[in-house]
């Protein structure tokens, strides 16, 4: 019985694993490392860690959990508030529909899936909040920000494998 | 009979719970805009529940800012300690120099006491300073801003300015109990009343999530060249006046540039600046 229960518990922390981790790396990535990373070349890693999950293990991702990230993310951010759930919301909805063309395929094809959900989710989170602020944000910095978190996704995916090998290898 | 009604009021609620889930990511998108749209109206209520969740979250950020403090402290300490020679004799010239500023301040302090009281000018009231810890980072295409361990200190209000020893560097959006937003000056809703230095003209410095600020509402026939230090202009009581904000690098028509003189991008410690006049807090 007490295995059993320890047994229940280890399956449940493990499907978290996606979850705490995003969150973990969203807390990282809003720590200040002058002068070794500049604030600004920061890539959006909650992008990279949801797309990176609801590909190879969508049953581990939820809306709830992808709406939490958000949530965080709009409190350390001074952005308006919900800008950020959208994203996340949007990135939960383009993956899942591109999902069918890019899993099993090789790496490249998933990266060049993930180069168009981060494309059109960033558009439109520029979109939204520029009818917010009635002014068009600068679209350069967009654009950095965008070829930074592309440029980031083999090394958040290499961490992310790595971290499915260590913690949930026996989870299926 | 009962267990008729238990069957239908069963089938009732598992339609409810699948209509619930086959809509949930529409619900949850409303929800957002809903949270967006509340901010809009500035509403207390986001800003309230926002610095309540923000002093559960600084904190873990805080902690896990440990190993990258000490990494960058000692990086820091390398590298100190291979220019603190050279900076040891510039800073025995600059002693030098500051010396004899310092005598000339005094003279000049005295003179502008006697001049004041000459003409019965009030002096605006005194400032507050605080110094805080930047503890979390912010800054891309959406936003710009840092989040400042405050330490429940009762003096820093919102609308509080944040500086360094550069210059101006935001103002305070968020108080949490131990935790607050600093908006930085290159942030979308960051508007500043600063005078250019040299001929006092007006304006009010508007941020827009890059590196570069505009400068606007300055009078079309002022005479603004590149090179000219925008400094707070003190006007509506809510900044002190004269603290250094930034440089002006481009002139055009109607659209002149500044570059902020605080690097905003490393800032680590700020010092938050706030009237003791009650009348002039922004709440």
């Amino acid at each position: 019985m007490n295995e059993l229960w320890n047994e229940n518990i280890k399956i449940q922390l493990q499907r978290l694993v996606p979850l705490i981790s995003t969150i973990l790396f969203v807390l990282i990535f809003n720590i200040p490392l002058y002068p070794f990373v500049s604030s600004s070349i920061r890539p959006c890693v909650s992008i990279i860690c949801v797309y990176f999950w609801l590909i190879y293990r969508p049953y581990l991702v939820n809306a709830t959990g992808v709406y939490l990230i958000g949530i965080l993310e709009d409190i350390i951010s001074s952005a308006p508030f919900g800008s950020n759930i959208v994203t996340m919301l949007l990135v939960y909805v383009f993956t899942n529909l591109i999902s069918k063309f890019v899993a099993n395929k090789p790496f490249l094809a998933v990266w060049y899936g993930f180069a168009f959900v981060a494309f059109v989710t960033l558009i439109i989170k520029w979109l939204v909040i520029s009818i917010y602020y009635s002014q068009f944000l600068s679209l350069s910095t967009l654009l950095f920000s965008l070829l930074t978190t592309i440029a980031f996704y083999p090394i958040f995916s290499i961490i992310n494998v790595y971290l499915y090998e260590y913690f949930m290898q026996d989870e299926e | 009979m009962r267990a008729k009604r238990k069957k239908v009021l069963f089938l009732k609620l598992s339609k409810i719970r699948l209509l619930t889930k086959k809509f949930a990511i529409f619900l949850l998108f409303l929800s957002a805009f809903a949270f967006m749209l509340i901010s809009k109206t500035d509403t207390i209520v986001i800003e309230e529940t926002s610095s309540f969740a923000m002093n559960i979250v600084s904190p873990l950020v805080d902690t896990l800012a440990i190993p990258a403090k000490v990494t960058v402290s000692t990086y820091n300490y390398i590298v100190g300690l291979k220019k603190t020679y050279g900076e040891n004799v510039e800073l025995k010239e600059e002693n030098k120099r500051l010396l004899e500023a310092q005598n000339n301040l005094r003279s000049l302090e005295i003179e502008n006491k006697l001049l004041s009281e000459l003409l019965n000018y009030i002096p605006p009231p005194d400032a507050l300073s605080t110094t805080v810890r930047i503890v979390a980072t912010e800054n891309d295409a959406f936003s710009s801003s840092v989040i400042a361990y405050t330490g429940g200190n009762q003096n820093i209000k919102k609308g509080h300015i944040a500086v360094n020893h550069k210059g101006v560097v935001g103002r305070v959006d968020n108080i949490g109990n131990m935790y607050s937003k600093i908006i930085l000056i290159t942030d979308i809703n960051s508007k500043i009343p600063v005078i250019i230095e040299r001929n006092r003209v007006r304006g009010i410095l508007f941020g827009n999530n890059t590196n570069i600020n505009k400068l606007m509402f300055t009078p079309i026939s002022a005479d603004i060249v590149v090179g000219d230090r925008i400094i707070t202009s003190g006007v509506a009581g809510v900044f002190p006046p004269g603290l250094p904000v930034g440089v002006v690098i481009s002139v055009d028509k109607n659209d002149i540039k500044v570059k902020p003189f605080a690097n905003i991008q490393g800032v680590e410690y700020v010092r938050i600046i706030g009237y003791t006049d009650k009348n002039t807090e922004i709440e």
